[in-house]
């Protein structure tokens, strides 16, 4: 037998644990940073800025393993290699112990990265994207830099890289907050993508029109954004449906909450929604329950709960004594009945910030999430906010509906998108 | 680029029709930027052999279960064949799904084969060839197997040591049907439990401290 030195092994957090068992179909849990050049991409530079941040973030180069009671994150040898995009966005990574866990792809002025969720959540990848911009930029355009690596500041070391914030912040008696009551929202029941793929319509507007029209309704981007998506669902939705609240999910990064500088998951997520019923109020109505609800469920209290609750979940013993694939089966059930609680979902990434020798060789950024539903995720870098609908119906007429909306108001708005297949070109 | 007057927007690339309403949308002055490579949608067919196979699963259900239907004399052994075939595939299955890690397919199928002789061993009377001749035969094969392919392929300690330990522990079997007084026929048996023990010294002697790492990463809690 060969030997060969051991190699390094991580437990998985708390949030990853989920992911592995419920990665089916569309909802690949596969989520996708691109970055937009001016110029073109330089394969060569690419490869090279991706060999040497990758020992930045030691998880990132891993597969996952599956043991006995629990999956593992287990260090692998064979280097990522960056190819030409010829995979649709977000196409599953996992496949089985061998699959990397992450790709790099390029095409024209864009390059991009895809994470499988189980090593990193939306932050985490930022920190990662943010270091292999800079890095690439800094190589490409050496002449002109004067050879200087310019790398985005943060004061952290591999070792709180790596942190399970999960486990460090986990407090049996912060349980003590009531979980509120789910519930049961509308669902869109319309036609899917062939083969599972997914709609990509982008949305690309200025963020100082954004935040002048959301002044208008005395409120930020962010909740006028989340009140936005939720009347253009309900104004596309079956009347039948529409007797259910229409909700959101929206992820939340606990590091907004709790200290930490992890690149692993360290999110929480709550809802936020809104019964329409037969009539479609005015959108100040949706604003004012949606100010609201941000207002009372983003305290740091509530996601300690969850956070307690869910980590209380995975410590407990009997629990911890099953198998693996009866794991996965209880938790695939359970992710389908709490996938019953919202409608869509909604992620704001947030500003996006280069080095600012940099920023003049890039044109912008977008954020894209596997979903067995719609999801809209917004970023913004400089001046332009990118928004990002991913989709796992044919149908379009949701972003139609949130776009005209912009339009109407006065707010620019150039749309990117995937080519429509619906059927065999073959 | 383009310039839907329907949603008001512009549309950077090359659509023919507006990705929000399908209207055409008008050309505009502007750069022509693809964000996306177009990717062809190419319906996946399985293998022609795959798909002979199912056909001539069900061909050969449906036919079985019709002629027993007509001639009931001999009882319902139609059943056998529709288990039988519901075996076949199960193994199939397996190793279609382990494929790509050799150990882990010939382990998966090690013990979906034990388990699938202990039911027919069960289904057609109990004499217990399944435990006494079957198991450790299938057992015995399956080491001879792992060292030819550890060997063959270069596959190192790391990654076939739990396989190993899987197929060795289930070799000791044997050993407590033999200790409660179960079996009757035990030669089988009795070499199916040396070779086990000798197989699990060697890997815990030779590979020690590796043996122990791997058993901590795969049974962590």
């Amino acid at each position: 037998m060969k030997q060969q030195a051991p190699k390094v092994w991580r437990k998985l957090d708390n949030a990853a644990k989920i992911f592995p068992a419920n990665s089916h179909g569309e909802d690949t849990k596969v989520f996708r940073y691109s970055c937009q050049l001016k110029d073109k991409v330089d394969f060569e530079i690419l490869q090279k800025s991706v060999d040497e941040t990758m020992p930045d973030f030691p998880s990132f180069g891993s597969v996952l393993r599956q043991g006995i009671f629990w999956f593992y994150l287990e260090e692998s040898r064979v280097p990522i290699k960056v190819e030409k995009e010829k995979l649709p966005p977000c196409t599953a990574l996992y496949i089985n112990s061998k699959s990397p866990l992450l790709r790099v792809v390029y095409y024209e002025n864009r390059f991009s990265v895809e994470l499988y969720h189980s090593i990193t959540d939306g932050t985490g990848a930022v920190q990662f994207f943010k270091v292999l911009v800079s890095r690439y930029l800094s190589l490409a355009h050496q002449s002109e830099l004067d050879g200087r690596l310019i790398l985005p500041e943060y004061d952290s070391t591999i070792g709180q890289r790596m942190g399970d914030s999960f486990e460090y912040y986990y407090d049996k008696k912060a349980k003590h907050i009531k979980k509120e009551k789910a519930i049961k929202a509308a669902q869109i029941k319309a036609a899917k993508n062939f083969q599972r793929r997914m709609t990509i319509i982008e949305g690309t507007a200025p963020v100082d029109k954004l935040k002048e029209l959301s002044k208008q309704y005395d409120t930020t981007v962010t909740v006028f954004l989340t009140a936005l998506l939720l009347s253009s669902i309900a104004q596309t939705l079956k009347v039948s449906e529409r007797k259910k609240p229409v909700a959101l999910s929206i992820p939340v990064n606990l590091r907004n909450f709790f200290s930490s500088a992890t690149c692993r998951n360290f999110f929480s997520v709550f809802e936020t929604y809104f019964n329409f019923e037969n009539e479609l109020p005015p959108l100040e109505d949706v604003i004012n329950k949606v100010k609201a609800d941000f207002a009372e469920k983003l305290v740091k209290e509530n996601f300690a709960a969850r956070l307690a609750r869910l980590a209380s979940l995975e410590r407990n013993v009997p629990g911890r004594l099953v198998p693996l694939p009866l794991k996965n089966f209880g938790m695939n059930i359970g992710y389908k009945i709490s996938s019953k609680n919202h409608t869509a979902s909604y992620s704001n990434v947030g500003k996006i910030v280069l080095p600012d020798e940099l920023c003049k060789y890039v044109e912008g950024f977008d954020v894209f999430n596997s979903t067995g539903k719609i999801l809209l995720i917004t970023c913004s870098f400089m001046d332009t906010m990118r928004l990002s609908f991913t989709s796992s119906y044919i149908n379009s007429d949701i972003q139609r509906t949130f776009f005209k909306y912009l339009t109407s108001c006065g707010v620019p708005v150039t749309i990117t998108a995937t080519e429509k297949t619906t059927e065999d070109d073959e | 680029m383009t310039y839907c007057e329907s949603c008001a927007v512009k549309i950077e690339g090359s659509h023919e029709r507006c990705p929000l309403c399908g209207s055409v949308p008008s050309p505009i002055e502007g750069r022509r930027y693809e964000a996306f490579p177009k990717i062809r949608v190419i319906n996946p067919k399985k293998s022609l052999l795959y798909r002979l196979l199912k056909l001539c699963t069900v061909a050969t259900a449906t036919i079985a279960v019709g002629v027993n239907y007509a001639f009931q004399q001999f009882g319902w052994w139609s059943l056998f064949v529709l288990a039988g075939l519901g075996c076949g595939w199960l193994c199939l299955f397996v190793f279609i799904r382990k494929w790509y890690n050799p150990l882990k397919a010939l382990s998966w199928q090690l013990f979906v084969g034990v388990i699938l002789s202990i039911l027919w061993d069960i289904g057609t009377g109990w004499h217990r060839w399944s435990i006494e001749i079957v198991m450790p035969i299938l057992i015995l094969s399956a080491m001879v197997t792992t060292l030819v392919l550890v060997l063959a392929l270069h596959i190192p300690v790391t990654e076939s040591f739990i396989y190993l330990i899987f197929i060795s522990t289930l070799g000791l079997i044997p050993g407590i049907l033999i200790f409660i007084g179960y079996s009757r026929f035990i030669i089988l048996q009795i070499i199916c439990v040396v070779a086990s023990i000798i197989y699990l010294a060697a890997l815990i002697t030779l590979e020690g401290k590796p043996f122990k790492a791997e058993l901590e990463r795969r049974f962590h809690l």
